[in-house]
């Protein structure tokens, strides 16, 4: 195996992992507030991929498609916390949960009726579906587009966390939500603001997901936000960082496995992804960057 | 004039009476404390004041207004909040970090900075480890953020639930010292203690809860000599074992 080679693959892993981490990151971010586990991030992310196709398929630029993506998944997560969520939110986390399942069930419906059940293929224009060449390295430019953007955002993100009244706040939030009430942080204000943050992160990684598929359609975010969890728990439930290096490593494994299994055991190469997460469940229970809960509520 | 009235109480959990209609005032500037064996039903008046317990009933007048059934944070900004039973400082952000989630609230952000200062000097060792994770600092110094994160929510009445708990003797004094001098800067507080001895050493009044209703009140100063306290307190403490 030539460096080149070994370089791309990891490349391939930042801008997978990468994605995997922007879900991950907004399915953690609600579940610390709210103790949500949130099913339908899934369609949020479905949605934003349908903004973009919309734009497109009226002819308008792809970036203002990649806006409308994100806007998309913006006005989704916020409106799905208002109708959906806000009303049960006392409410045991099996009902959260239940609630979470018929949200996502509803929108994949109206997608497939409103829209349609197959998929709907979405013109990525030429400059977006070339690649740069580095010495022999090849890198696709959807690709450096989205480890760029990604780690863009999550610089953002670490800023708006780290440095203003708002982020520290949802950080407190995160960590015991009765007592930042208590400061008089209002419940309803941090909570749409932590699923407005999760709908930018589905809308951004929604658009790197349809540019490089070339299409959406009604389930389309099941099967990446079914890796977020996985790398959620894996990263340590509850803690944001964790989701993020949960998500990387997510990828990293993948990317991995294909690149280096033999021929013959490509094809159980999920399995083994599976198996390898349940290894690193065994020997940290608490994921990766998890911690025994406080004794005291 | 009373800050808090106090008006028939109740707090439920299902079928459970936690707290059977009490009757509870506090003056402005007064420190009354709120004392009883455990599971007497302190803690979960205090929640029932703050918000934080569904089942209550009753009438909770703050400065005039009646309160029960708001939610927490309606409560604080109108200046009245609860430093809770166990500190629950936010253990992954910093010192600075929990000061300023307090201050969230306010609407006069001119005055955070003059505040914060005078909070620094009341806790001056908050102000050495200002930039240390709070889940890193010492039980009695979380206290001494806890107390400070409350006092700089620009409240002006505070709810003190087992501020005691669980620390070495001299680090309660030290606590003990801060609500004192929280009261001289006017703070009107209602103080829930398991340690009845130092309660009324700083109280101006007490009430005596057990079984969710209230078995005794009155000045700290005649509770304290009555030998009636200890007695009903220990048997109450042995009734509610049994």
């Amino acid at each position: 195996m030539t460096i080149e080679l070994l370089l791309q693959q990891v490349l391939n892993a930042l801008s997978l992992g990468g994605t995997y981490a922007l879900l991950a990151l907004g399915l953690a971010i609600v579940f610390s507030m709210m103790g949500l586990i949130n099913f339908a991030h899934g369609e949020i992310m479905s949605g934003a991929g349908y903004g973009l196709w919309f734009v497109i398929l009226v002819g308008l630029p792809f970036g203002l498609g990649i806006v409308a993506a994100v806007v998309t998944g913006l006005a989704i997560a916020v409106a799905m916390e208002k109708i959906a969520f806000r009303p049960v939110r006392s409410a045991s986390p099996a009902a959260l949960l239940l609630t979470s399942f018929a949200v996502s069930g509803i929108m994949q419906v109206l997608f497939q009726n409103l829209i349609s059940p197959k998929g709907r293929p979405v013109a990525v224009p030429d400059v977006l579906t070339g690649s740069w060449t580095l010495g022999t390295l090849h890198v696709g430019t959807i690709q450096a587009l989205s480890i760029i953007v990604t780690l863009a955002l999550l610089a953002g993100l670490t800023v708006f966390f780290r440095r203003t009244r708002m982020g520290i706040a949802m950080r407190a939030a995160a960590s015991d939500f009765d007592v930042a009430r208590l400061m008089g942080i209002r419940a309803n204000a941090v909570i749409a603001a932590a699923f407005g943050v999760s709908g930018v992160l589905a809308g951004a990684a929604a658009t790197f997901w349809v540019a490089q598929r070339g299409s959406v359609d009604p389930l389309m975010g099941f099967l990446p936000v079914l890796k977020a969890f996985i790398a959620v728990i894996v990263g340590g439930l509850g803690r944001l960082e964790g989701a993020v290096a949960g998500g990387f490593l997510l990828g990293f494994i993948e990317i991995g496995l294909r690149a280096f299994l033999p021929d013959d055991l490509v094809a159980y190469r999920e399995a083994l992804t599976l198996a390898l997460v349940i290894l690193i469940l065994v020997l940290r229970p608490r994921g990766l960057m998890g911690r025994a809960r406080e004794s005291v509520r | 004039m009373s800050a808090l009235v106090v008006q028939d109480l109740g707090v439920a959990y299902g079928s459970v009476q936690a707290v059977r209609g009490i009757d509870i005032s506090v003056e402005r500037g007064g420190l009354v404390a709120l004392l009883g064996p455990n599971g007497a039903g302190k803690s979960s008046t205090l929640r029932a004041l703050m918000g934080w317990a569904r089942g209550a009933s009753g009438r909770v007048a703050f400065d005039g207004e009646d309160i029960l059934g708001w939610p927490p944070e309606r409560i604080v900004r109108r200046g009245m909040t609860m430093v809770p039973e166990g500190r629950r400082v936010f253990a992954d952000l910093t010192v600075d970090e929990n000061l300023v989630v307090a201050t969230v609230g306010r609407r006069d952000r001119a005055t955070i900075a003059a505040d914060r200062d005078q909070v620094f000097a009341l806790f001056p060792v908050l102000y050495e480890r200002r930039g240390q994770k709070a889940g890193s600092l010492s039980g009695g110094e979380q206290q001494q953020l806890a107390l400070a994160r409350a006092l700089l929510s620009a409240a002006r009445l505070l709810l003190l639930d087992e501020p005691s708990l669980g620390l070495a003797p001299k680090v309660v004094d030290t606590i003990f010292e801060r609500i004192v001098d929280l009261k001289r800067r006017g703070l009107t507080l209602l103080l829930v203690e398991q340690n009845v001895d130092r309660a009324l050493d700083i109280a101006d009044h007490a009430y005596v809860l057990a079984n969710g209703a209230i078995v005794m009140s009155g000045p700290a100063a005649e509770l304290r000599r009555s030998a009636g306290l200890a007695q009903a307190y220990l048997g109450l403490e042995r009734e509610s074992a049994a």
